[in-house]
């Protein structure tokens, strides 16, 4: 099953730990130091949708690069890919190999 | 796999009795497991659509079905069944991991993932806006079938679920070995055509709706051809709770029918239509959108039409493969065009108007046109070619000596 993840190495098993760190309902912003929808983001935050299912699952980039405030805004955790995003609101509860897991604190 | 097997034993058990009530005779169980097959895998996807989301309750409704429509009658297991052992390299490459394809993660996979873990259709789901995608428009048999193991097994487990496509295709391979025999009267002509066709059937795609359209839809030609209406009307019904294409199909059948000169015969595919009418009553009523009917048609088809240069030149760029198998299919249409225009004028016509869909599609899309077609031409062309190949073939089977073929058409 790494086969579809395998060209942004560590999605995979960073998603199913998030998955694991969430409850179903949870609202997931998707973060990475990608900064174009097609060159990377699109492939991180559409394979995070199978191993996240039943949390909602938010990008913070469109498909025209333009960022996604709303989607923070709405989003009570975020997912972090191999970055550490400064978010104010927001905490980190788990850090991992290839990215770590941020929680709404306020 | 004993979850995955047991549905493919109660798809059998269940399917098996309504193709034979449904079917034309003669009516014997042995000839008919590939059209039970795929009945039987709509009937269990469907039960997930009315029933809790329970094992007992699910197999308890299977069994009452197959109970209730069962008429004792003798079955022969023949050899034809071996041809299913050709099949045994592709229900390894099927199941060897996860469903690994794109549009299976993004789609297929991940409305069944979801729906199974709420025990329901995701009504919520389909109608959030995640990604194109996803497609909330798309009909759910697929997902569901995906679902009914996942009820057997009372988890999700996706490693083995490619063995949903090793059934579709072994299905249709057995409608084509019988549909050859009475076309070709020739057990060894029959063997050679259903061998011929095994690559069209057992499709690459494993975890897309490929596979299963694909199996629905060339049985449902195969049938329709042949005259029996009512189980190919079923079929046909079944290939558009699959994916939309089959709803195009639904009108293309029913041209090629009236082209032929079988006006009559279109009535008959009542049960096509009734069958996805849920399904698109249930999408209209939650308002899930389809792409491709997104605002602005008209325009975009003008605009499309107007400068066609982009969807020749995306049509051109991709390719399709297998350029032997291209190069054969010519040789073979040339060689039996006349026995072809003359006989085959429901299913070439029924291709043809699927096929000018399939443009008319890339007309109307709202995405960029390369990129549609990069995606899924490919695909699109692989819905139309088991047919045509088992026309060509039997008809070059045919004018080789004493063999007739036996199509209405």
């Amino acid at each position: 099953m790494a086969l579809p993840y395998q060209k942004l190495p560590g999605s995979r098993e960073l998603m199913l730990q998030v998955r694991a760190l969430t409850n179903p309902g949870d609202v997931i912003a998707i973060a990475a130091p990608l900064p174009k929808w097609d060159q990377g983001y699109a492939y991180l935050y559409t394979r995070a949708l199978y191993p996240l299912t039943g949390r909602e699952v938010v990008p913070l980039l469109d498909d025209h690069d333009r960022p996604r405030p709303d989607n923070l805004a709405r989003a009570n955790v975020i997912a972090a890919y191999r970055c550490e995003p400064q978010v104010s609101g927001f905490v980190i509860a788990w850090r991992g190999r290839d990215g770590m897991l941020l929680r709404r604190s306020r | 796999m004993i979850p995955e097997l047991s549905f493919i034993a109660l798809a059998l058990i269940t399917g098996l009795p309504l193709a034979l009530r449904a079917s034309a005779p003669p009516r014997e169980p042995s000839s008919r497991v590939g059209e039970g097959l795929l009945i039987g895998i709509g009937v269990c996807a469907a039960t997930l659509a009315i029933l809790p989301w329970s094992r007992w309750i699910v197999v308890t409704a299977i069994v009452i079905i197959a109970a209730g429509t069962f008429r004792p009658r003798p079955f022969k297991l023949n050899q034809n069944l071996l041809l299913l052992a050709l099949l045994i390299g592709y229900a390894i490459y099927a199941t060897l991991a996860p469903p690994p394809e794109y549009d299976y993660l993004t789609n297929w996979g991940l409305k069944a993932k979801a729906f199974f873990e709420v025990r329901a259709i995701d009504w919520q789901l389909l109608g959030r806006s995640i990604d194109r995608n996803v497609h909330p428009d798309y009909p759910l048999l697929l997902p569901l079938t995906y679902d009914f193991i996942a009820v057997l097994r009372n988890s999700w487990n996706d490693a083995p679920l490619g063995i949903v496509h090793v059934a579709f295709a072994a299905a249709l391979l057995l409608v084509i070995f019988e549909r050859a025999m009475d076309d070709t009267r020739s057990r060894l002509a029959a063997a050679f055509i259903a061998i011929a066709l095994i690559p069209f059937a057992a499709t690459p795609w494993i975890g897309l709706a490929e596979g299963p359209f694909i199996a629905y839809a060339t049985a449902a030609l195969l049938l329709i051809r042949r005259g029996d209406l009512t189980l190919g009307a079923i079929l046909l019904g079944l290939s558009a709770s699959t994916k939309n294409e089959g709803l195009t199909l639904i009108a293309a059948v029913a041209i090629g029918l009236l082209c032929a000169g079988r006006r009559r015969e279109v009535v008959r595919l009542w049960p096509a239509v009734l069958i996805p009418l849920p399904w698109l009553i249930a999408r209209s009523l939650h308002r899930l959108p389809t792409d491709i009917a997104t605002s602005g048609v008209i325009a975009r088809i003008a605009e499309h039409a107007r400068h066609p240069g982009a969807l020749f030149a995306a049509l051109s760029s991709v390719s399709l493969g297998k350029p032997v198998y291209w190069i054969a299919l010519a040789i073979g249409i040339a060689i039996v065009s006349r026995t072809l225009v003359a006989r085959e004028r429901f299913i070439l016509i029924a291709l043809a108007v699927q096929f000018a869909c399939y443009l008319a599609a890339y007309l109307a899309t709202p995405f960029d046109v390369a990129w549609h077609v990069t995606w899924s031409w490919e695909r699109l062309v692989a819905h139309l070619t088991p047919a045509l190949t088992y026309v060509v073939l039997v008809s070059l089977t045919a004018r080789r000596g004493a063999l007739q073929p036996a199509a209405q058409s």
